[in-house]
């Protein structure tokens, strides 16, 4: 997939960890850690708004497209 | 949208009984007319040729036997459609929409049976139930009235249902895997 997800590296940047993420935008750590691997198929808008909102970043700062 | 399954699984649940309660009443009513066949059989096969619309006195033992015989086929069809029915929601309640799909799928198949057997039963019941009848007044009946239509509408409707789990298991491993 050549959408990689940089949900690690904006975490580390704040000291946050994913599951004190995950209970501050609502979702399962699960799932969370589905997003931060890149597994996931997609990312919901309100998803990611409320992911932007906690760490105060731009979508861009969490998705970056790398050709292959 | 927020897809909430709760709802559909309190739903799948709730029909899961009432099935389960249909199926109990079904194999009593089996039960019953093997334990009236064994204690009454010419009392049994009365009732069943009045019920094709040939009453007759006069009606011989095999004759009430396989009138007997005809109706048990028919409720074994009822309890199978009726189990397959309770697995469906069983499904549904697990959230494993595939094998729903499979269970309505042999719902649909054995609603087809069902059709089959309804026609085809009251047709063998019609000649069973006039055998003894003078030549020129036997019947050969075959029926096809509402009973049959709603079968049918039923039976295509499981059909539907069952190509429409598919599409519905694989938008739910999709919808899964969107975060």
């Amino acid at each position: 997939m050549p959408i990689v997800v940089r949900l690690d590296v904006a975490l580390a940047q704040r000291k946050m960890t994913s599951k004190e993420l995950a209970a501050k935008i609502g979702i399962s750590e699960q799932n969370l850690s589905v997003l931060r691997s890149g597994r996931a198929r997609g990312v919901r808008f309100n998803t990611l708004d409320a992911i932007c909102q906690e760490l105060d970043c731009q979508p861009g700062d969490l998705l970056e497209y790398v050709r292959q | 949208m927020k897809v909430d399954e709760k709802s559909v699984v309190q739903s799948a649940t709730l029909l899961g009984y009432v099935l389960l309660l249909i199926l109990v009443a079904l194999v009593g009513a089996a039960a019953a007319v093997i334990i009236w066949l064994f204690v009454d059989v010419q009392q049994l096969g009365y009732m069943l040729a009045a019920g094709v619309g040939y009453e007759s006195d006069a009606l011989k033992t095999w004759q009430a036997f396989a009138l007997s015989l005809i109706l048990l086929v028919q409720i074994g069809i009822w309890i199978a459609v009726v189990s397959q029915g309770r697995n469906i929601f069983t499904a549904l309640t697990r959230v494993a929409l595939s094998d729903a799909s499979t269970a309505a799928g042999k719902v649909a198949r054995l609603l087809w049976a069902m059709l089959a057997w309804g026609i085809a039963g009251h047709t063998i019941a019609t000649v069973v139930a006039t055998w003894h009848f003078p030549e020129g007044t036997k019947a050969l009946e075959v029926s096809l009235g509402s009973t049959e239509i709603s079968i049918a509408i039923a039976a295509l409707l499981a059909t539907f249902m069952s190509r429409a789990f598919v599409l519905g298991a694989a938008l739910w491993q999709d919808h899964q895997k969107v975060i």
